[in-house]
């Protein structure tokens, strides 16, 4: 993000309507995270699917293209479906292996690990770097890759009883493996795995029974039981924060102990400060009236309708989160909701000093940039999320208008005229 | 009213009670029913138990009642005096014979339709009862096998059968091949973001049941709707732990169909006909979770259709001159009032509609839903005795076809069909649609 051009106010990158009337159909495009890319997948006239990057054509053809993604050094991955089988390509280069199938493509944050679920000869896994793990099961479904992109995860299930055998599968035969290697207890349900910070740890929640729920670090259990239990979330190495049920309501427990005196209809959506010191959730206090609250206080202001995920500034001083009611979407700063309503509102994005928030935004069938709860001057037909520059001076504006593909760099003034 | 009476069933063998039954104790039992009536059973069920006169009232509308010639132990009140008024008279000290007995009533002799609520002076809900001895079941894990298997699929899947993820997907990307031999680029997205519409399916149309989703993608491509389909779990919009009243799993399968909804942008969630799943999604699922409405819209089939004729987004080519009649299913009409949404669409499609009687929100249930067909093969027989009087409904109509808009009693239908030789063909909105749209020259293959 920091080598990114910051300088050049505009970049007309490519001209969409002229693939429109050169080629049958486009199935998708996609654009670069700094903006100077956009991927087209084009029809030919064969039924096969290729690529335009910038215009530039690949030399393969295949019979599908999936998961397109661009690497941070604008290389692209996807997964591609080449004379009935799937594999990878990175750059147009194909792994050696196929598969049956091969789906949920995913990069680490720093891009060093590319890693997908796989099938092959009916039997799960992933693969990881081109290379499969070493055991596969009878099924695996998602995919998590640690944070320092070494170590993957799948839920996999490890015993094939025959349906209707619920005996047996109420004995459990879902388990989490990591790299390979499954846990050695199994469950009736898992889900919510997390890695820790330094990737050595790995938590999930689990079903023991018709009845009670829990949380399993590395494969150990706690000893606490709750009601039900929502997905957990590493606060640092050490210390787990989950939402669980109790008898009086969700609350929020760390390492099975709970931390916060205040009972909820609901709890979910917890997130960490930076500077890990505090816990912020989606709650509703009362039947429909959802709020965040920090550290177990909540916004006095609630919504009625929905609450997403809040989102801490840098600094960790302030909590933002997109909010729903009457039908129309907002974002509420510390409880304080925007006044302008939006058809469709995204997540708000803090300026790296935590002194603005940036959105994108529908009104009426058209996009905006929103900024601290103006909406911009300029409309667009398609826009990605707009992105603040490492100094919080400028934004990046990634959009199309009459068919154009643009890259924009606008400063704060510029955005609202 | 219902001093004295006999309980007197055809042996029906079903592992998932019969066996599970000898697997618990007696603490097990007290435990969940301890759980049940002091800690999750609202306001509702003491006010239920109290205001009830035992005037009877109930007795005619219930269709197991009618179909079993009036055997007093079928009436709505006693179904309630055999079960939770038993559970409380005997201060939770049951046996597992009792548990058996509730779980035979509760599973399979009662469909949860409401039909008997709008026959009570004081309204009480027969449905929430029954749900409760349900629950109380289910928490020591006597649930019919058929039912629990699904259940056990949703806990991980969050899909009914057992579907990996891969097999969606691989389904999704060849149907779209069947479709695009009749629409020209017909397209079915798959987890794109930022469509207008997140569209769910049932999950049998995702396996047995192919040829509805394809119908889907073609009304979808014809209308021009921006849509999409999940690319991960949260495809299937099936609950099937409602019947069960696994309340867990059900807050785990509806929180993420809408959090599915949400991470991909969309403004609102459409499923095709089923009556079951519509009605955890915008009353038992998300009350549960505690919203008082959805987060965001969730559409059935029946309005979505209304809507695409009305605007115009598709036109009709010709109308179904065979005579037709109208299944409401209890789950969409009832609950939710969709009858004249549901006649304007019939209208629109057929010249001879022939209406059962009684219609509409007094329509009868087809004797499948609630999870009686989810039951399975054990159970057949108790519900096809109990669909007796849908039965004699249809055939007193005359029609030829019967249009069914949900997947339960789609099949539920059939199969009184086959047993009571009605000689109709069951269809969905969706069939007749597809079979009369007009399909613009330009946008054929």
């Amino acid at each position: 993000m920091l080598n990114w051009d910051w300088e050049t106010k505009e970049k007309f990158i490519l001209d969409i309507n002229e693939y429109k009337e050169k080629f049958s159909f486009i199935h998708d495009f996609v654009v670069s995270s700094d903006g100077e890319k956009l991927a087209l997948v084009i029809e030919t006239e064969d039924k096969k699917l290729t690529l335009f990057i910038n215009g530039e054509r690949w030399n393969s053809s295949y019979e599908r293209i999936c998961y397109l993604n661009f690497l941070p050094n604008n290389s692209v991955a996807c997964l591609v479906l080449q004379n009935y089988e799937w594999t990878m390509a990175v750059d147009e280069k194909l792994l050696e292996e196929t598969f049956d199938y091969a789906w949920n493509l995913q990069i680490s944050k720093d891009a060093s690990t590319i890693a997908f679920n796989i099938k092959k000869d009916n039997s799960y896994g992933v693969c990881v770097n081109g290379r499969v793990w070493e055991n596969l099961f009878f099924d695996a479904r998602d995919l998590f890759i640690s944070p320092d992109g070494r170590k993957t995860a799948s839920y996999v299930r490890t015993k094939n009883p025959p349906v209707l055998d619920i005996f047996s599968f109420k004995e459990g035969v879902w388990s989490l493996a990591v790299d390979g290697i499954p846990w050695d207890k199994n469950f009736i349900s898992i889900y919510g795995c997390n890695f820790s910070p330094s990737s050595e740890k790995v938590s999930a929640t689990v079903r023991l029974d018709q009845q009670e729920f829990s949380v399993a670090v590395d494969g150990k259990i706690w000893d606490e039981t709750f009601l039900y239990a929502w997905e957990p979330l590493f606060i640092d190495e050490n210390n787990i924060c989950v939402p669980v049920k109790t008898e009086e309501g969700f609350t929020v427990v760390v390492n099975g102990k709970k931390i916060w005196n205040k009972y909820f209809v609901q709890l979910w959506h917890q997130r960490v400060s930076p500077d890990k010191k505090k816990i912020a959730a989606v709650v509703a206090t009362d039947f429909g009236k959802w709020t965040v609250a920090v550290d177990g206080i909540p916004w006095k202001r609630t919504f009625s309708q929905a609450v997403l995920s809040p989102h801490f500034s840098p600094d960790s001083k302030k909590v933002a989160s997109v909010v729903r009611e009457n039908n129309k979407w907002t974002v509420a700063v510390d409880g304080i909701p925007w006044e302008q309503e939006f058809d469709r509102v995204w997540p708000p994005n803090f300026s790296p000093d935590g002194s603005h928030i940036l959105a994108k935004a529908e009104i009426e069938g058209v996009y905006f940039i929103v900024l601290d709860g103006k909406v911009g001057k300029e409309s667009y037909d398609l826009l990605w999320e707009p992105q603040f520059s490492p100094d919080g001076e400028k934004i990046l504006v990634r959009c199309i208008k009459n068919g154009r593909y643009y890259r924009k760099i606008l400063t704060i003034g510029e955005v609202l005229g | 009213m219902f001093g004295k009476i006999s309980f007197n069933r055809k042996q029906v063998t079903d592992i998932g009670i019969d066996k599970t039954l000898e697997t618990i104790s007696q603490e097990d039992i007290k435990k969940a029913i301890e759980r049940v009536l002091k800690k999750e059973a609202s306001a509702r069920l003491k006010v239920f138990v109290e205001t009830c006169m035992r005037c009877g009232m109930c007795t005619n509308s219930c269709h197991h009642y009618l179909g079993h010639e009036g055997d007093p132990t079928y009436a709505p009140a006693a179904k309630v005096k055999q079960t939770i008024w038993d559970i409380l008279s005997k201060k939770g000290n049951v046996s597992k014979e009792d548990i058996k007995k509730y779980a035979r009533i509760a599973f399979t002799e009662c469909n949860l339709c409401r039909r008997c609520v709008q026959f009570c002076p004081f309204g009480i809900d027969i449905a929430y009862l029954i749900s409760l001895v349900r629950r109380i079941c289910c928490l020591i894990g006597v649930v019919p096998q058929y039912i629990y298997d699904q259940v056990l699929s949703h806990m991980q899947t969050t899909n009914m059968l057992w579907f990996r993820q891969d097999e969606w997907l691989d389904t999704i990307q060849w149907l779209e091949d069947e479709l695009r031999t009749e629409i020209k680029n017909g397209k079915i997205p798959v987890g794109k973001k930022d469509a207008e519409v997140l569209y769910l399916a049932h999950g049998l149309e995702a396996k047995y049941m192919t040829g509805l989703l394809i119908n889907m993608a073609k009304i979808m491509n014809v209308a021009k709707i921006d849509w999409t389909v999940p690319d991960t779990d949260g495809w299937d919009y099936t609950v099937k732990a409602l019947y069960a009243q696994d309340l867990e799993t059900i807050g785990k399968v509806i929180r993420t169909h809408y959090e599915t909804a949400l991470r991909l942008n969309v403004k609102r969630i459409v499923i095709g006909e089923c009556g079951h799943a519509f009605r955890t999604a915008i009353y038992e699922g998300v009350r549960y979770l505690g919203w008082k409405e959805p987060p965001i819209p969730y559409i059935h089939g029946v309005q979505f259709f209304y809507e695409l004729i009305r605007d115009g987004k598709i036109k009709i080519a010709k109308k179904i001159k065979e005579p037709v009649t109208i299944q409401d299913p209890c789950n969409i009409v009832r609950y939710r009032g969709m009858g004249k949404m549901l006649r304007y669409i019939v209208r629109e499609l057929c010249e001879n509609i022939v209406e059962m009687t009684p219609k509409d929100d007094h329509n009868y249930c087809c004797s499948a839903g609630g999870g009686m067909i989810d039951a399975g093969p054990p159970w057949k027989s108790a519900r096809i005795e109990g669909g007796k009087v849908k039965a004699e409904q249809i055939r007193d109509t005359g029609a030829k076809i019967v249009i069914a808009p949900c997947h339960t009693c789609h099949k539920g239908i059939e199969d009184l069909n086959d047993y009571y030789k009605l000689g109709v063909h069951v269809k969905f909105l969706l069939d007749i649609i597809v079979e009369v749209m007009e399909i613009p020259e330009e946008m054929r293959a």
